[in-house]
């Protein structure tokens, strides 16, 4: 352009100030490259950092109950009650992991923040979980002769307690600090599984019972993660 | 470019670590000084969305601290932060890449543009947990830089550097000071001497100055310690 006439347009116009380049940069940040929020993009790129224990867990659940096809042993049953706590402290263990390892405050300061990697692998783990739980009830019920659905049940009532019971050791500063101590947590309530089975002699409750149980424990169990991911850590520094 | 805190006030129980702050920040580099217990990392975890003010508001141009938008643009970086004991650099780097919303394609580049920039290229597949001081500060910094951030948050960032790495970070963050609104929180005073000239000092929770250190008399370690006493 002429050097003349460039002239004469910034003297007939203006240049542009500080803030109109602020608000050009920012438009155009807006509408080219601003990421896209997508809760399934997010459980794709999570599903990666999930460590491959947590998937070779599942699969020797899966095993212990394909015992029950070979051995007609109801111990079977009580044995993977009994694994269901470790299940669930190890799942527990995963899905703290921002916390344990210093990375929450990092991660919270992200576009997806810590609490969308917290679901995200929460939703990793829970599908995880519940597709290993089903597949095992299926097995031990069908070979044993039982329901399905007791069978079920039976396996999600110490999951779902060892659960409960991780989340408030976690909201206490010694939880937080010792994310092994939900393995303590669980080893206690397999522990209480198999004192329970001496109880079965005198009283069984019954499948309805049983049902209401597990329904209160997983309100519970919702009610607990809300409460968890709400805790904020104390900082005085 | 203006980030606009107000009346802030952050109680833990019955503590008060944040008591009713208000100021405002534009481009360039702003040095938060005050001694351990200020209340300082409780203000700026407030500033990155980590906690929630018991009262007062974070706006920058209009947006929440709350929103997406906000941390889209926020880059942060704590005093400690942990990583995954698995993690080389450059995984580390691909990690947050994923956070911040970028596709694969445009994360493996800007992790190594970023790796290229902090000069930890060499250093890319070795685990994070071998890295010196001075390198994981580095990697640190990458990290804010991720997404291009408007406003960057820096708590205690020479924390354990030796001299020569110290003003290498000086250097970085006076130039990203350039181009973006720089929090630098310390208790340090010379870090912030010579890249900062507007000042917020904090005592038990409250400002007690804030301007520009360089319209008084005297260095600002002397200013400093004179509004202390």
């Amino acid at each position: 352009m002429d050097k003349e006439i460039s002239k004469l347009m910034r003297a007939y116009s203006g240049s542009p100030d500080a803030a109109k380049k602020d608000r050009f940069i920012r438009k155009v940040r807006a509408e080219g490259s601003k990421p896209e929020v997508c809760y399934l993009s997010m459980l794709k790129s999570q599903m990666g950092y999930i460590r491959p224990y947590i998937w070779i867990l599942s699969l020797a659940v899966i095993a212990i109950s394909a015992l029950r096809l070979k051995v007609s042993e109801e111990n079977v049953s009580l044995v993977l009650s009994c694994v269901m706590p470790f299940f669930a402290g190890f799942g527990f263990i995963e899905s703290f992991r921002a916390r344990a390892y210093g990375m929450y405050d990092l991660e919270m300061s992200t576009l997806y923040s810590a609490k969308g990697t917290f679901y995200a692998k929460l939703t990793l783990i829970g599908i995880l979980h519940l597709l290993t739980v089903t597949v095992s009830s299926v097995i031990v019920g069908v070979s044993g002769g039982g329901s399905i659905l007791m069978e079920g049940v039976s396996l999600c009532i110490p999951y779902l307690i060892t659960s409960i019971l991780c989340m408030e050791t976690e909201r206490t500063s010694f939880g937080r600090d010792n994310s092994w101590s939900s393995l303590g947590v669980a080893l206690l309530v397999a522990i209480l599984r198999i004192l329970a089975e001496n109880f079965k002699q005198t009283f069984v409750p019954g499948p309805a019972v049983l049902c209401i149980i597990l329904a209160a424990l997983a309100v519970i169990q919702a009610l607990e993660i809300r409460k968890t991911v709400r805790t904020e850590e104390y900082a005085w520094n | 470019m203006e980030l606009n805190v107000d009346g802030l006030i952050k109680e833990y129980g019955n503590k008060t670590a944040v008591k009713g702050i208000s100021f405002k920040l534009g481009k360039g580099v702003t040095g938060l000084l005050g001694a351990n217990g200020a209340g300082k990392t409780t203000l700026i975890r407030m500033m990155c969305g980590i906690l929630t003010p018991t009262s007062g508001s974070i706006v920058y141009d209009g947006i929440s601290v709350k929103s997406e938008e906000y941390r889209n643009v926020l880059g942060y970086l704590p005093q400690d932060f942990g990583y995954y004991p698995e993690f080389t650099g450059r995984e580390f780097l691909m990690y947050f890449c994923a956070l911040k919303g970028l596709e694969k394609k445009a994360a493996k580049a800007r992790t190594e543009e970023l790796l290229r920039i902090v000069g930890l290229e060499d250093m890319a597949s070795v685990k994070v947990k071998k890295y010196s001081g001075g390198m994981k500060q580095r990697l640190g910094i990458a990290q804010v830089m991720i997404n291009r951030p408007e406003i960057l948050i820096l708590d205690e960032p020479t924390a354990g550097l030796d001299p020569k790495e110290r003003v290498r970070f000086r250097n970085l963050i006076e130039e990203l000071g350039k181009e973006a609104i720089v929090l630098l929180s310390t208790h340090i005073v010379s870090d912030i001497e010579h890249i900062a000239d507007h000042i917020i000092m904090m005592k038990s929770g409250q400002i007690i100055w804030e301007g520009n250190w360089k319209e008084e008399d005297g260095s600002l370690e002397d200013f400093y310690l004179s509004e202390f006493e």
